[in-house]
């Protein structure tokens, strides 16, 4: 049985036309960073509330370690939460932060609070900090605390709504590195959502993909790379290309030519060819020819939209080559960077 | 110096000149006996301020005034808490038809409650008593705090106790350690406000309350008003009536400016 396990979770909030979670299924294993990813609006941080208990669901049902979760209060699951916002308690110093739970629960004596305490802020790389009020702090500092007081409570399970969306990029990476870490030292099992692909690759075991209040595909990054399962999918991952074709066994013949494809979600007969934008190499000297309808310059590549075979493709190219409206392209495609989906 | 100390400094200022400054003339004329152009000074004279605590209704009343106005303040908050976060937090049908009720005593004259309520609360028992004075001051400021309350509750947002619940704390201890911190300066703010409002009442006091049970402006105002008492014991009546509303502005003051009593609005 999964550690985490969701069956089938329906939510509708009062007044909202459309549910939120409509039959909900995911699972998650012991010790393992999961990560939810989808768009905005697409039920991720309504799956989390139903988790920890703040938001109650219609049908379905949570289970964590084998225990039923159903009809109990946040306060009484062994589930913490990492918000958006940091959430600190500005009348309190950063190390009241990180020991409120126990604090206030009195779960410790002094002597294990005041060690623990130390702990927590050595592990969070805040050691120095702890008598610092929390309107004090940089926006990763209050987001460290924030975890640190999380885990302080010593979840069963540890929900992240993206908390690092507020930061900016380089900071980002270095907390994406620390959650991990922190993962690792602490075993503590992480659903972590987040809207952004590449986000979710750098810090998760594995992807759930949602879209419309229900998960599309559930897996290890790379596969979403190599092999995803549907069109939603791809498209999330960066793949732009959606060429019809037919597939049977492992060749997949389509208008820009066939491709041996040896593992693949989709069934022989209709399927979808997947080609990525980067696809394109032997630029100027392919057998393939594309006439360039727009140009979109985006830095070292530029974005070439382009009439090939009687399908749009877009092709990424760097600025090597250059390329004018009405110029041809000549290019062969990378056949480590084409895949294939069910036909929608 | 600092923005914060600077704002300190301005608002001090202002302060000073619009609550003090007006009192320097009125505690003038309070110890003296005669002050009339082109003295620039009036003639002392200490005797006015023995002379109306000397009075014996005096202490008493103004222990009634703090007994009574404490306690509407703290039924107040109690009674509107709860009330005044769902106003302030959330948007449900009705809400602004609620507010609007809440604003009728406000603005409408309390003497054309006042009569009306005075044959309910003989119905009620609650006529000349004690219980019926509290309930008859709840009435008009009971919806003044929730009033006030939900404006503060307006800027709190509700997710830090969603985030204390998920840290595993429960609703009380949420309440008491997360909420009320995060809102404590508009609750001493409402708190102070409903207390001078009480504090001032004189029709409903006198027309509801037990003749026995006299509160300051009860006792003050014939003072101030009947024409055969000299400047100088109104500036006294006067100045005793504000004194313990400028000492509770001051007690509280440093509560609404220390950061560590409470969250203000965008601290989240």
């Amino acid at each position: 049985m999964p550690y985490l396990d969701l069956k089938d979770v329906v939510k509708t909030y009062r007044g909202a036309g459309e549910p939120a979670l409509r039959g909900l299924n995911l699972s998650a294993e012991e010790g393992e960073i999961l990560a939810i990813l989808g768009a905005s609006g697409c039920g991720k941080t309504t799956a989390l509330k139903v988790v920890s208990g703040l938001e109650r669901q219609d049908s379905g049902r949570v289970a964590l370690n084998g225990q039923e979760m159903d009809g109990l209060t946040p306060e009484k699951r062994p589930i913490a939460m990492v918000f958006q916002k940091s959430l600190l308690f500005r009348n309190m110093t950063v190390a009241e932060n990180i020991n409120f739970a126990p604090r206030i629960n009195r779960s410790m004596s002094k002597k294990l609070l005041a060690q623990k305490t130390g702990e927590m802020l050595e592990l969070m790389q805040l050691e120095g900090l702890g008598g610092k009020r929390a309107a004090e702090l940089s926006g990763g500092q209050e987001q460290r605390v924030s975890l640190g007081r999380a885990l302080m409570t010593e979840p069963e399970l540890l929900l992240l709504d993206e908390p690092l969306s507020a930061l900016d990029p380089g900071l980002k990476l270095t907390l994406e590195a620390h959650i991990q870490e922190v993962n690792r030292k602490l075993g503590t099992t992480m659903l972590y959502v987040t809207h952004d692909q590449k986000e979710a690759a750098r810090v998760a075991n594995r992807i759930a993909l949602m879209q419309n209040g229900r998960i599309v595909q559930c897996a290890k990054p790379r596969d979403f790379y190599a092999k995803p399962a549907a069109k939603p999918a791809a498209e999330f991952f960066g793949w732009e290309n959606f060429i019809p074709a037919r597939k049977r066994g492992t060749l997949v013949v389509s208008a820009l030519g066939e491709f041996q494809i040896d593992d693949s979600a989709a069934e022989d007969g209709g399927v979808l060819l997947c080609v990525r934008p980067e696809a394109a190499v032997e630029i100027g000297q392919g057998r393939m020819k594309a006439v360039v309808l727009s140009v979109i310059p985006q830095g070292i590549e530029t974005v070439y939209e382009t009439a090939c075979a009687g399908e749009r493709i877009k092709l990424v190219v760097n600025i090597r080559h250059s390329f004018n409206v009405g110029d041809e392209i000549r290019f062969d495609i990378d056949p480590q960077m084409v895949c294939c989906v069910p036909a929608e | 110096m600092t923005m914060r100390g600077r704002n300190r400094i301005i608002i001090i200022t202002v302060a000073f000149v619009v609550l003090l400054l007006p009192l320097i003339p009125l505690l003038m004329w309070s110890f003296s006996s005669f002050w009339r152009w082109p003295a620039i000074l009036p003639e002392f004279d200490g005797g006015y301020w023995p002379r109306l605590l000397s009075d014996t209704r005096i202490l008493p009343a103004l222990r009634n005034s703090l007994t009574l106005s404490a306690l509407v303040a703290f039924l107040s908050l109690i009674l509107s808490f709860f009330a005044a976060k769902n106003l302030g937090t959330r948007n449900f049908r009705g809400k602004r038809l609620i507010e609007f009720l809440l604003l009728v005593p406000t603005f409408v004259p309390q003497i054309a409650i006042v009569f009306g309520m005075q044959t309910v609360f003989m119905k009620l028992l609650l006529y000349s008593n004690f219980p019926g004075l509290v309930t008859a001051h709840l009435v008009f400021y009971l919806p003044y705090t929730t009033l006030l309350l939900s404006a503060v509750f307006e800027n709190y947002d509700t997710v830090l106790e969603d985030q204390a619940r998920t840290l595993g704390i429960g609703r009380l201890k949420t309440m008491l350690f997360v909420t009320l911190p995060a809102v404590r300066s508009g609750v001493i703010v409402a708190a102070v406000f409903c207390f001078i409002g009480s504090w001032s009442v004189y029709l409903l006091t006198n027309v509801i309350g037990d003749p026995h049970f006299k509160t300051l402006p009860v006792v003050i105002f014939p003072l101030i008003s009947v024409g055969n008492n000299s400047y100088s014991m109104v500036a006294v009546a006067i100045i005793l009536y504000i004194l313990p509303i400028l000492i509770i502005l001051m007690a509280v003051s440093k509560a609404l400016t220390d950061p560590r009593l409470g969250a203000r609005k965008g601290a989240i």
